[in-house]
Order: C-alpha cells, then sequence, then structure tokens
C-alpha cells in the first residue's frame, strides 16, 4: 500500500489535478476579495503539497543550496494557507468575529517561530529531512510540534465552520461541495493527529499502535483522502459543467438526422446551415448556440409540417398507437405521415399540433428531442403511419 | 451572410445589453420597457398556428409595444418566438411600407401602428438579424441554470469556491 502511494504516476495524477485547480482560479485573483482568498488558498495548499515530495524536495534544495528549505517553505505554504482559509471564514462570517483574525496573526507568528527555528535545527544536504536524522533534537522537536499544531488548530477551525454551513445548506451541489470540503478538513486533521503522534514517537518514544512503515502509510493515505475530498468539493461544479458539456455535444450528433430530415423539407425554416461538419465538433465554444438553433429549427419545421396532418389522420394515428396517452410517439407518427404528404406534394392547410413540452431549458428540450428523433425511426411508429395512410382513402397510394 | 459574421454582427448589436437575473421572459419584457420607456404586453394566440401565418408579430403603437405570439411547439420554442420579436426592438428594425404584413393587418388603424414586424421565415437580413439576437439573449441568459445562489454567508461561501453560478 505505502509503495502504491508513493508511485510517481499516483502522486503525479494528484498534483495535476490540484495545480489545474489553481490555474482555473488563476481568473479569480482580479476579482473579490474572498475569490481572492480562494484562489491564494488553492495555491498556497497545491504548493505546499507539492513539496512534500522527495524529488521535488531535493531539486529545489539542490538548486538553492540551502539544506531542506523545500521542507521549510512547504510548511509555510500549508500555514500560509490556513491563514487565507481562516480569512475567508471572517469575510463569509461578515467580520463578526474576533477570534478570526487573532488566529490569523496566531499562525502568522507560527510562520516566524518556524523561520527562526529553521535557522538552529542541525541541518546537513547529505541527510535530507531533518525530522528522520535529528528527530530528537529539541529545535526539531519543537518546530515539527508547532507546525502540526498550527495546521491541526487551522483545520479544526474550517472543519467547525464548515460543518455550521453544511448543515444550513439546502440540499443539492452546494451541500455537496461543503460536505466534501468539510470531510477534506477531518481527514486533514487526522493526518495532523497522527502526525504528531509519529513526531513524539521519534523524538520521546512514545509507543505508536503500528509499526512506524504502517503508520508512515496510513499518515499518506489520509493526506491523498483529504486532497481528494477537497478537489472534488471545489471542482463538484466544473464536473457537472463538463458532464453537461459532453451529454449536449452527444445530443447535438444524434439531432444531426432528425434535422437534416426536417430541415430538408422545410428548408427555410434554417437560419444559417452549419459549418462543415469537422470544423462543427471542434467548435467548442458555440456548441450551446448550434445546439439551440437546432432545436429551434427542428421545432419550426416540426410545427410547419404537422400542419399537413388533419384532425382526422392524427385520430387515426393515435388508435393505430394503441390505447392510453401515446405522447410523444404520436407525435413522431404525425411527423412521419406529414413528411410522406409533403413528399407527395401536398399544402400544409391544417392547425400545426405539437404535444406540448414545459421545460424551457435547453437540455430538457434536447430530451424531448432526442427522444422524438429515436420514435421516428422507430420501426413500430413506421408501421402504424403506414397503416394510417392505407385507411384514408383520399392519400395517394404512394404514401402507403 | 455567413453564421459566423451575422453572429458577430448582432454581438455588437448586442453590447452592453444585461439580461435580468434570475432570467424569465417576464423580467427582460419588463426590462425592455423600462429601457425603452413604453409599455411592453404580451399576447399568446388564442387559437393554434397555422401554417400561412407568422408565429410571431410585434406591434409598436404611439405608446405601447405589443407581442402576439402562437403557442409553440414547446416552452423552449414559445420562447424563442418571443425572443425574436424582442430582437426586432432591440436591433430597431422597421418594415417597408406596403408589406404582405401590413395587409394582414388591415384591421389595425395605419395612424395608430407606427412598426409591424413578424417572425415568418429568415428570408431578410432583419429576420435573421433578429433570430440570431433571440439566440444570444438565451446565451446570455444561461443555457444551464444551475443551482440558485444561496443568500447571506452560505451565498458568500459558495461565491469564494465558485460551487454556484455568479450572481
Amino acid at each position: 500500500m505505502h509503495h502504491l502511494l508513493n508511485a510517481p504516476a499516483v502522486w503525479l495524477a494528484l498534483i495535476s489535478v490540484l495545480w489545474l485547480a489553481v490555474v482555473l482560479r488563476v481568473p479569480a485573483l482580479r476579482r473579490s476579495a474572498g475569490k481572492r482568498m480562494g484562489a491564494l488558498l488553492f495555491l498556497a495548499l497545491t504548493s505546499g503539497v507539492t513539496l512534500t515530495a522527495a524529488t521535488v524536495r531535493a531539486a529545489l534544495d539542490s538548486a538553492t543550496g540551502v539544506p531542506d528549505l523545500s521542507i521549510l517553505l512547504g510548511h509555510l505554504a500549508m500555514l500560509a494557507a490556513m491563514i487565507f482559509s481562516v480569512r475567508i471564514a471572517d469575510l463569509v462570517s461578515g467580520g463578526r468575529h474576533r477570534a478570526l483574525r487573532h488566529a490569523q496573526l496566531a499562525f502568522g507568528a507560527a510562520m516566524v517561530l518556524l523561520v527562526a527555528l529553521f535557522l538552529v535545527i542541525p541541518r546537513r544536504a547529505d541527510q535530507p529531512d531533518f525530522g528522520l536524522w535529528h528527530g530528537r533534537d529539541a529545535a526539531v522537536l519543537t518546530y515539527q510540534l508547532i507546525f502540526q499544531a498550527g495546521l491541526g488548530a487551522g483545520l479544526l477551525t474550517n472543519a467547525v465552520f464548515l460543518f455550521r454551513h453544511w448543515r444550513r445548506a439546502p440540499r443539492g451541489q452546494v451541500r455537496a461541495a461543503l460536505l466534501q470540503l468539510w470531510l477534506a478538513c477531518v481527514l486533514g486533521l487526522g493526518y495532523a493527529a497522527g502526525r504528531v503522534w509519529q513526531v513524539l514517537n521519534i523524538g520521546l518514544g512514545v509507543p505508536t499502535l503500528l509499526e512506524r512503515y504502517q503508520h508512515a502509510a496510513v499518515l499518506l493515505l489520509m493526506m491523498y483522502a483529504a486532497l481528494l475530498c477537497g478537489v472534488a468539493g471545489v471542482l463538484l461544479r466544473s464536473a457537472g459543467t463538463v458532464r453537461g458539456h459532453l451529454r449536449r455535444l452527444v445530443g447535438y450528433r444524434r439531432l444531426r438526422p432528425l434535422w437534416a430530415r426536417l430541415t430538408d423539407a422545410v428548408p427555410g425554416t434554417v437560419l444559417r446551415p452549419p459549418p462543415h461538419p469537422v470544423l462543427d465538433l471542434l467548435s467548442v465554444t458555440t456548441l450551446e448556440l448550434r445546439l439551440y438553433r437546432r432545436t429551434v429549427e427542428i421545432r419550426d419545421a416540426q410545427l410547419e409540417l404537422t400542419g399537413h396532418v388533419s384532425a382526422r389522420l392524427r385520430a387515426l394515428a393515435r388508435a393505430e398507437l394503441g390505447d392510453g396517452d401515446p405522447g410523444p410517439a404520436l407525435d413522431a407518427c404525425v411527423l412521419e405521415l406529414a413528411l410522406r404528404i409533403r413528399q407527395d406534394g401536398g399544402r400544409p392547410e391544417h392547425p400545426g399540433t405539437v404535444s406540448w413540452s414545459q421545460d424551457a431549458s435547453l437540455d430538457g428540450e434536447l430530451n424531448q428531442l432526442v427522444e422524438l428523433a429515436r420514435l421516428v425511426r422507430d420501426p413500430a411508429v413506421r408501421a402504424a403511419a403506414d397503416r394510417v395512410l392505407s385507411r384514408e382513402p383520399g392519400l395517394s397510394r404512394q404514401h402507403r | 451572410m455567413r453564421r459566423s459574421r451575422l453572429h458577430r454582427a448582432c454581438q455588437a448589436k448586442l453590447a452592453g445589453f444585461q439580461v435580468p437575473r434570475p432570467f424569465s421572459i417576464e423580467a427582460l419584457c419588463a426590462q425592455v420597457a423600462r429601457s425603452r420607456g413604453r409599455e411592453l404586453h404580451l399576447h399568446p394566440l388564442p387559437y393554434p398556428h397555422t401554417p400561412d401565418l407568422p408565429c410571431g408579430i410585434w406591434i409598436a403603437t404611439a405608446d405601447a409595444d405589443h407581442i402576439v405570439h402562437a403557442h409553440g411547439a414547446s416552452a423552449l420554442h414559445q420562447q424563442n418566438i418571443i425572443l425574436h420579436e424582442i430582437g426586432h426592438m432591440l436591433c430597431d428594425h422597421t418594415v417597408t411600407a406596403g408589406s404582405d404584413l401590413a395587409a394582414l393587418l388591415t384591421d389595425l388603424d395605419p395612424a395608430m401602428v407606427r412598426r409591424v414586424l413578424a417572425r415568418t421565415r429568415y428570408s431578410t437580413p432583419q429576420e435573421e438579424e433578429a433570430e440570431m439576437v433571440a439566440a444570444l439573449i438565451m446565451r446570455q441568459a444561461g443555457w444551464a441554470p444551475g443551482p440558485p445562489r444561496p443568500g447571506g454567508p452560505l451565498g458568500r461561501l459558495s461565491d469564494v469556491f465558485g460551487l454556484t453560478r455568479e450572481p
């Protein structure tokens, strides 16, 4: 398990997602104070996590020539993240809690203490990570306990703050995201507690329940789980946006045959022909606009085409489709009849009647039309249209 | 005009225009009425749409605007019919005298009616513009509204982490 968690691929995947979340929040740096703090929180957290990797640490220490400088910078980044998170809690609460302002000062003081202790603790380039090599040293022990206590206090503050808001949030995306962020804090808190235990075990010989390597593996697992929960909470909406976009892209492609068939019959309903299929697929930014136009053009054509079908033919189609409310199947059958009558030179002479869909959203309309497109191709619907035309003596035999 | 050029031209016409939030046709009509300093009334047609008639008509009288619209094939389609007519207003379109449309509305007093525009086929640049403006208004309103932004501290917290759509 420990080897798996330390695998470069797992770490790289996690760190890539974290940096992606940071990049997505760069524009927020120029917006409100709250959004700026949110972006800085993610930047600080991600920097701190990046500096936990042994390879990154070695590269940074070698480049600067200062042994274990990467550890100090990583810890300062994590405490800065705690300052930003408490600042967010302060902003969200409207600055009513003086304790939150005091907490920010306390984290600042802890950062100064870490820098001061870093200067006196024994460090060597050939013995990276002073916590492992000099764990019994008083300065090292103090340094590590101050950092873990600061991290734990920050996470506890955030856990309490998020829990209060999570309980008040209505069911939905916001509540789910707050729960994930709260879980991240709780897991982070567990990690900090485990690290204190580890430090006391190395420094003072306090016994642990697990072997050292097992303890380290559990801590690593908790850290990864905390980070994944945090990222999932913050990226929940982005993930929803991507999922919605993909669903619309698939729907847009699936509507093409129906759109092509209807607009071939009623060309005047097309505002402008869509671009070449390849360009059409690549124009990601205008997908929704093109999908909207496709749905409107289908509906315009449907309304005009159904004018070819009299109330009598409609009633026959309804009867052919069986008992109960045939709903979309009736629309599909009427559309099929209309297309055949128009192809034979018929003229629209009746009021266009279509089952009304109350959903005014693009996604709701897409669902309705994808279902209509499926039913128009349905052999049972086509057979019903055949039977209606065969029973109507006034219509040409070509329709049969 | 190519679709992309039509798109850009209509975007330029909508420069500075902001849709109301939360978006609804009623809120948009109220906003347009305020900005034009004239009342705007919606009149649904009491009978189903027939192929020989336009599905939406904008009639401008001396002191008010009237949009007469068909039932449409769905709520979204009906909304587009109304937005098309609002598109004519925002683009300040006019109809040429003696058009087929004027002949269609023979019961209206010509002295009362200043402008009449209808949504039929996209046979003229004005109709194309109005249709594209309708689509661009919908885009500005948002394709997927997402969860509503809560108020108070929870709303501020949602804004910080981008959990809801920005107001």
